[in-house]
C-alpha cells in the first residue's frame, strides 16, 4: 500500500469522490500507463471538441495514491487543449524526482497514460484503427514489503 | 429491458441497500438492512447465474448509485423508491426467480415502511469526514494509516466478491466453487468490518467501478498466483497496522483478520494445486 503523506483533506475528499473515474463509450483517444513490474495501471480515455478535452475520464487497478492522482490530475485537463494537457503531463513527470518514492510509480501511470492518450489520438487521425495506446513507465512502485 | 442492464440494476440496488446499512450507526437497525442487502446479493447471484447459463454477456459497469441520506427516514425512503424502480425491469413476473425477487422486495419494502414507523430518525454521519474512531484515541499517523488501509481493502474486498462471484458462473468443478463460495463470504464479512469502521470514522465511500479485464481473465492459475501474493501483502499490512495502532482491541482485530488471510491463502493454494491436478 502506498502511502500519501500527510492526508490532507482534500486527498480524502478524493478518496470518498474520485472525480472523472469510469469509462467514455466511444472516445477519441484512449490511452494505457502500465507498470510491467506489477501489473498495475490506468486507463485514461477523452472526448474532444477539435483540440479542447471536452471529457477525460480515467479507471485504474492500482492503489489509492494512483486513484487520488488521477482524480486530480484529470481535473486540471477538462476544458483544456490537448497542447496544454500535453505541457501539464510532462511537467508532472519531471516533478515526480521530488515526490515521495511510493507515490512516483502511480503520478508516472496517470501522466504516461495521459500521453499515450495523445499518440492513440495522433495515430486515429492519420487513419490508424487502433482502439489503446499502452506507454510502460520507467520506475517500479515501492512497498513496504519490498523495502 | 435488456437483461445485462437488469444485471447493472440490481448491482446498483444491492449496493444501494449495502452502503445504506453501512451508514446506520444503530446496530441493530443496520443488521436488517445488511440482511436485505446479502438477499439483493443472492438475487445477483441468480441472475448473473442464469445468464451465464444462457451465454449471455454482462459486466460489473455501474453508474452513479444515489446511497447518502442525512438521517435514517430519508436513507429508508430512499431504498424504497429504488426498491419499486425495478420491479417494473423484471421481464417475466412468472419466472420463478423473478418471482422470488417480487416477493423479496415487496417485504423489503412493506419492513422499511415499518422502521420509518416506528423508529426514531438518527442523523447519519457516515460521510462526515471526522475521521474519529469512536472509543480509540488514535494520534494522527495512527489515524492515516488506519484511514489508508480502510480504503484499501474496502475496495479490495468488494472486487473479491465480484471476482470470485464471476469465476464461479463459470467453473464446472464442485471443489473450485466451494473455494469461490468461501472466499466470496469471508470477503463480505471484511467488506462490513471495514465499511462499519468506515462509517464510524465518516469516510464511507462507495468502492470504485472494477475494470472488465480484473474479472474476465483467461488465466484462471494466473489470478491464483497473484491472488496469494496480494493476499500476503494484506497480511502484513494487518500486522504492520495492528502494531501501528498499539491499542490492544484494535490490534486483535487485526491480528484476527491476519489469521482469516492465512486460511484464504491455503484455499488459494488449494484450487491452485486442483488446477494443476487438472492439466
Amino acid at each position: 500500500m502506498a502511502d500519501l503523506e500527510a492526508l490532507k483533506e482534500e486527498y480524502i475528499d478524493h478518496m470518498m469522490n474520485p472525480r472523472n473515474y469510469g469509462k467514455i463509450d466511444n472516445p477519441d483517444a484512449t490511452g494505457i500507463g502500465k507498470n510491467p513490474f506489477n501489473n498495475e495501471m490506468v486507463e485514461i480515455y477523452l472526448r474532444l471538441n477539435g483540440d479542447v478535452i471536452e471529457e477525460i475520464k480515467f479507471m485504474a487497478i492500482g492503489c489509492m495514491s494512483t486513484i487520488v492522482t488521477g482524480s486530480i490530475f484529470t481535473d486540471m485537463l477538462v476544458g483544456e487543449t490537448i497542447q496544454e494537457g500535453e505541457s501539464v503531463a510532462e511537467e508532472f513527470i519531471a516533478n515526480l524526482v521530488n515526490a515521495p518514492e511510493e507515490q512516483r510509480a502511480c503520478g508516472e501511470m496517470v501522466a504516461k497514460a495521459f500521453l499515450a492518450a495523445l499518440v492513440n489520438l495522433d495515430h486515429r487521425r492519420g487513419g490508424k484503427e487502433e482502439e489503446a495506446y499502452t506507454l510502460i513507465i520507467s520506475g517500479d512502485c515501492v512497498t513496504d514489503e519490498q523495502e | 429491458m435488456n437483461k445485462s442492464k437488469l444485471f447493472q440494476q440490481k448491482h446498483e440496488l444491492w449496493l444501494a441497500v449495502l452502503f445504506g446499512s453501512f451508514s446506520i450507526a444503530d446496530e441493530g437497525v443496520a443488521d436488517v438492512i445488511y440482511d436485505f442487502a446479502m438477499i439483493e446479493y443472492r438475487h445477483l447471484n441468480w441472475l448473473g447465474g442464469a445468464l451465464a447459463q444462457k451465454g449471455e454477456a454482462f459486466d460489473y459497469e455501474k453508474g452513479e448509485i444515489d446511497y447518502k441520506a442525512e438521517d435514517t427516514h430519508s436513507l429508508f425512503r430512499k431504498l424504497i423508491s429504488q426498491i419499486e424502480e425495478i420491479e417494473s425491469c423484471y421481464p417475466d413476473h412468472e419466472d420463478a426467480m423473478y418471482a422470488r425477487f417480487i416477493a423479496d422486495e415487496i417485504y423489503f419494502v412493506q419492513k422499511l415502511e415499518h422502521l420509518i414507523a416506528t423508529t426514531e430518525n438518527m442523523p447519519i454521519t457516515a460521510y462526515d469526514k471526522n475521521r474519529k474512531l469512536k472509543f480509540y484515541d488514535l494520534d494522527q499517523t495512527q489515524t492515516d494509516a488506519l484511514t489508508l488501509f480502510l480504503f484499501e481493502e474496502s475496495y479490495k474486498e468488494y472486487e473479491l466478491i465480484l471476482v470470485y462471484t464471476y469465476s464461479n458462473f463459470f467453473t464446472d468443478s464442485k471443489l473450485l466453487s466451494n473455494i469461490f463460495i468461501d472466499l466470496i463470504y469471508e470477503s463480505h464479512y471484511h467488506l462490513k468490518s471495514f465499511a462499519r469502521m468506515m462509517s464510524n470514522m465518516g469516510i464511507l465511500s462507495m468502492p470504485r467501478t472494477i475494470m472488465e479485464r480484473v474479472y474476465k481473465f483467461d488465466d484462471l492459475e494466473q489470478f491464483l498466483i497473484d491472488g496469494i501474493k496480494e493476499e500476503e501483502g494484506a497480511k502484513e499490512e494487518c500486522m504492520r497496522l495492528a502494531e501501528m495502532v498499539n491499542h490492544e482491541a484494535l490490534s486483535n482485530f487485526f491480528f484476527f483478520i491476519n489469521n482469516q488471510e492465512n486460511y484464504h491463502i491455503a484455499l488459494m493454494r488449494k484450487a491452485l494445486e486442483h488446477l494443476k491436478e487438472q492439466q
